[in-house]
């Protein structure tokens, strides 16, 4: 384990002392200036000569935000007045909070109790009591004295005995520290990739021109939405992004069969509150299906590994998804219930997406992410490129569905090999071929749906090889 | 050496203790508030009356609210009260420590 006591400034008596007056002078006037407001004194209790490096400070702050958050479910009004955060004595930060002494003495005990974690905060609640500013004791406010985080004894015995060696209690917090630093990184780690998925969602709209697909200029194949319906489809999925990174993020154990399950249970959740997003217009089904499976994958790969692979995401992929043709297909709904995919497997034994995914997506891993990285230029170039290329190798269960033929696909194969020869979006004579495209997909009612559903997927890929690959590596 | 003025040092924090100094005539006498009284308390006084020795005083009244205090920190809060109550400095003689 990291040893986060290896960096620091060691600390002397006289400078702890100095802080404490300090710190005693900030609370009177505060007290003072504030007489309707309750005082909150936020420190940690640190012992030994390190009292502050990077990760004690980093540590304090989140673990404070746990703080806001619960006064914020509280309803009770607070604003912070005042902090230090890098004293070489330790991290510490002023609150006022809008509540009576004992009642937010209550709130601060709690906070302290919540995790094995927070037992290193000290939260004093300010009185004025003789003529002088004092903390509120916690027995004062019937809760129990605090104990030793080494043994479980009451503190204060511990702590004027000298029971434990500074290696001891240095042990014991960085233990608690290490591990709370981790369960933080996980929940911004969790905050990225749903971020990544919804910029994916948005950017796949707003790339153009497209052919058969809605972008902000023109959406002729599709007249029943436009670029608005898929900003509020996007922002509908929300929940279900969480989910599914939450779901990988935190599982104990492998069982990707069980997972896969309740990832599509909050699924079909999503498809629901995205319906009523866009008023009963499938926008974005494929997608649920498809950036739930892999927004889990990445999140499981670096619950594991601490680090972005794919190549092990798509392992994640291949082994959730097994079976999913085969259970999928033996078990179809009644007809009128079937979607295009299903229909489609049983008319002309087309896989689609299940096939796609049950292999992990190599469309996505072999054509598009090569294509993305591939193309130069701004980022509506790499998109609508690498779209191209992914609707070159897609078979595109959506387009065969308006068609009403596979022959289509032939079709599809050609035109969009004309256009790629030309140089796709990077040339001129490449541009007035795909725009000669969109044109003819609109007047044609033809749609590249599945394919979108994969630009998606590799565009949210992207996003994590590029932003999460070493943004988060300490 | 007698005490000039009334002295305080230290802070209602945990883990300090607030040293009050006035004049007395009749020895050392402490008044000691503390949740460990029971097991450290001759431990405090002694800390403090040894503190004050070396500062030659011999008399005075000392009021002691210890929060847990480790005796480096009873011993540095008395120095700081002691030398302002002998108007010396106002900042303890960190030497003597």
């Amino acid at each position: 384990m990291k040893n986060i006591f290896a960096t620091g400034e060691p600390q002397d008596i006289p400078a702890v002392l100095a802080n404490k007056d300090h710190r005693a002078a900030v609370q009177r006037k505060l007290v003072a200036d504030y007489p309707t407001m309750t005082v909150v004194a936020a420190k940690l209790n640190i012992p030994g000569p390190i009292k502050n490096n990077q990760a004690i400070t980093r540590f304090f702050v989140m673990e404070l935000q746990r703080l806001e958050k619960q006064w914020l479910a509280a309803g009770v009004l607070f604003y912070q007045k005042g902090q230090w955060l890098d004293a070489g004595t330790g991290p510490e930060r002023f609150y006022l909070v809008k509540a009576p002494a004992t009642t937010v003495k209550g709130q601060t005990s709690e906070f302290e109790e919540a995790t094995p974690s927070h037992r290193l905060f000290d939260l004093d609640v300010l009185v004025k009591r003789d003529g002088q500013v004092q903390p509120l004791s916690r027995t004062e406010s019937g809760q129990p004295a605090r104990r030793c985080f080494v043994c479980g004894r009451p503190a204060k015995e511990c702590g004027r005995s000298r029971r434990h060696s500074v290696e001891e209690l240095q042990t014991a917090v960085n233990k608690l520290i290490v591990s709370a630093l981790a369960s933080e990184q996980r929940a911004e780690v969790s905050d990225r990739l749903v971020q990544f998925a919804q910029r994916a969602l948005l950017y796949e709209m707003m790339a153009w021109p497209k052919p058969g697909l809605v972008d902000p200029v023109e959406h002729g194949a599709h007249p029943d939405m436009d670029a608005f319906t898929f900003v509020n489809s996007s922002l509908s999925l929300h929940r279900y992004l969480k989910q599914s990174a939450d779901l990988g993020l935190q599982a104990t154990s492998d069982d990707y069969p069980v997972m896969f399950a309740e990832l599509r249970e909050f699924g079909k959740v999503a498809e629901r509150e995205m319906f009523v997003a866009t008023k009963g217009v499938n926008t974005h089904k494929g997608a649920v299906f498809s950036l739930g499976i892999l927004v889990m994958a990445v999140a499981d790969s670096w619950r594991r590994l601490g680090h972005v692979a794919l190549n092990d995401v798509q392992k994640v992929v291949k082994k959730m998804l097994a079976d999913l043709v085969k259970d999928d297909m033996g078990k179809l709904p009644a007809q009128d219930e079937q979607t295009a995919g299903e229909k489609q497997y049983k008319k002309y034994g087309l896989t689609g997406i299940r096939g796609e995914a049950q292999a992990g997506y190599p469309t996505v891993f072999d054509y598009g992410l090569p294509a993305m990285s591939a193309t130069k230029g701004n980022r509506n170039n790499r998109i609508v490129q690498t779209m191209l290329t992914l609707a070159r190798y897609t078979e595109d269960s959506t387009l065969v569905k308006r068609a009403g033929n596979p022959s289509i696909l032939k079709w599809k194969d050609k035109q969009v090999d004309e256009c790629l020869a030309a140089g796709g979006i990077t040339t001129a004579a490449g541009r007035a071929a795909l725009n000669k495209l969109e044109q003819e997909f609109s007047k044609r009612h033809l749609s590249l749906g599945g394919t979108a559903d994969l630009v998606i997927v590799t565009v949210f890929l992207t996003l994590v090889k590029e932003e999460l690959a070493d943004g988060l590596s300490d | 050496m007698d005490i000039k003025k009334t002295a305080l040092a230290g802070t209602l924090e945990s883990s300090d203790i607030q040293i009050t100094l006035s004049k007395g005539s009749n020895g050392i006498d402490i008044d000691l508030d503390s949740s460990v009284d029971e097991l450290y308390g001759d431990q405090i006084r002694k800390v403090i009356t040894d503190t004050l020795a070396a500062y030659g005083i011999d008399n005075a009244e000392v009021k002691a609210v210890d929060k847990g205090a480790l005796d480096c920190v009873v011993k540095a809060r008395t120095m700081a009260a002691a030398q302002r109550a002998l108007e010396t400095t106002d900042q303890p003689d960190w030497e003597v420590f």
